[in-house]
């Protein structure tokens, strides 16, 4: 089954620890993806609900703190993820599932103190062809006007994007994805928006789709007469 | 404000849990600035890259690309592809935290 985005969510703030909230608890079996960028490190990997670790993908810390983090969800996951940034500091968030499986992270990009309204993510090859690839722009430090929108070009997709939306220190993330459906290199993606940031980081990070059995259908025969019956989604047999 | 604790930092890990970090270490007692110089860090390495996901690796810092070797920390290999001390960046032009402005690292 080609990988999907099933919901997602972002915003922006300084309260410490700090949260994201899904529609609706994650789906076992698919991926959440969490996503910061902000004036400062962290204190520890995000959580989805007590003891459910997210495990770190990328750090890139320069200007700012930009860090991704994946959880295959395997059950009793919440829908609220919470991220520990390092105190009371300016942090833009996202949180999105993925009907997919982690594959990689591409080559990082990054770019510290030098304004623009762009940054770009390498591209990478996916190991499958029923992936989706994300492409993100980590951003801090805006410039007199307040940076706002998102778009990405080379067929991805906006998935969310979230700013501040003030002036002075602040942080935005932008997120896009598109399904390949190619082993073959994405290529790179330009992440774009109004007005300047300083710090801009860019990563594009690949998932598999996840490969479903149907259930059984009905007792079968062999050849010789025995009935058979599939017994659910692991195959078992049963001679009849 | 931008972030000033020392140390410039890119950290990926693969689906197998493989990690590979570099850091480039500057002199934080000063506030933040492009002229920030570049200091050795605490394993006496201004750039310091460990790589042990048994993979290869490639970095590209202001245009320039090179290939990574392998180690705790990378002291083999590529000659620019190895762990540096500030002196030796220095050598190759790098000699402030300005001076790092685009990092590649995949």
């Amino acid at each position: 089954m080609v990988s999907s985005v099933v919901q997602s969510n972002g915003a922006h703030g300084t309260t410490n620890p700090r949260t994201i909230v899904l529609g609706s608890a994650p789906t076992v079996g698919n991926t959440l993806v969490a996503i910061m960028a902000s004036d400062t490190t962290h204190t520890g990997v995000p959580t989805a609900g007590a003891g459910n670790s997210y495990t770190q993908r990328l750090a890139q810390v320069g200007g700012q703190g930009f860090y991704v983090w994946t959880r295959l969800v395997v059950g009793g996951e919440s829908a609220t993820t919470t991220f520990t940034p390092n105190g009371a500091s300016p942090a833009a968030l996202h949180v999105i599932e993925i009907q997919g499986t982690y594959d990689k992270v591409g080559a990082g990009t990054t770019n510290t103190g030098s304004a623009a309204a762009s940054r770009t993510a390498t591209g990478l090859s996916p190991t499958t062809t029923d992936n989706i690839v994300l492409a993100i722009a980590g951003l801090h430090a805006v410039q007199a006007s307040a940076p706002s929108g998102g778009s990405a070009d080379n067929s991805f997709t906006l998935t969310l994007a979230t700013h501040s939306g003030g002036t002075g220190f602040n942080c935005g993330i932008i997120t896009a994805h598109k399904a390949t459906g190619a082993i073959s290199a994405t290529g790179t993606t330009t992440l774009s928006w109004t007005n300047n940031y300083n710090d801009r980081d860019g990563i594009q990070i690949a998932f598999t789709g996840i490969t479903v059995i149907p259930p059984a259908t009905g007792p079968m025969r062999t050849e010789s007469g025995a009935r058979i019956g599939l017994g659910g989604s692991l195959g078992w047999l049963k001679a009849g | 404000m931008p972030i000033n604790n020392g140390e410039i930092l890119r950290e990926t890990t693969d689906a197998q849990g493989r990690t590979i970090t570099l850091r480039v270490y500057y002199d934080s007692t000063l506030p933040y600035s492009p002229n920030q110089p570049l200091t050795n860090g605490p394993r006496g390495y201004c750039l310091d890259i460990t790589n042990v996901s048994g993979r290869n690796c490639q970095i590209t810092i202001n245009g320039s690309t090179v290939n990574v070797g392998q180690g705790d920390p990378v002291t083999t290999g590529p000659a620019n592809g190895r762990s540096r001390t500030a002196a030796q960046m220095a050598a190759l032009g790098f000699t402030t935290r300005g001076s790092i402005d685009e990092i590649t690292f995949g």
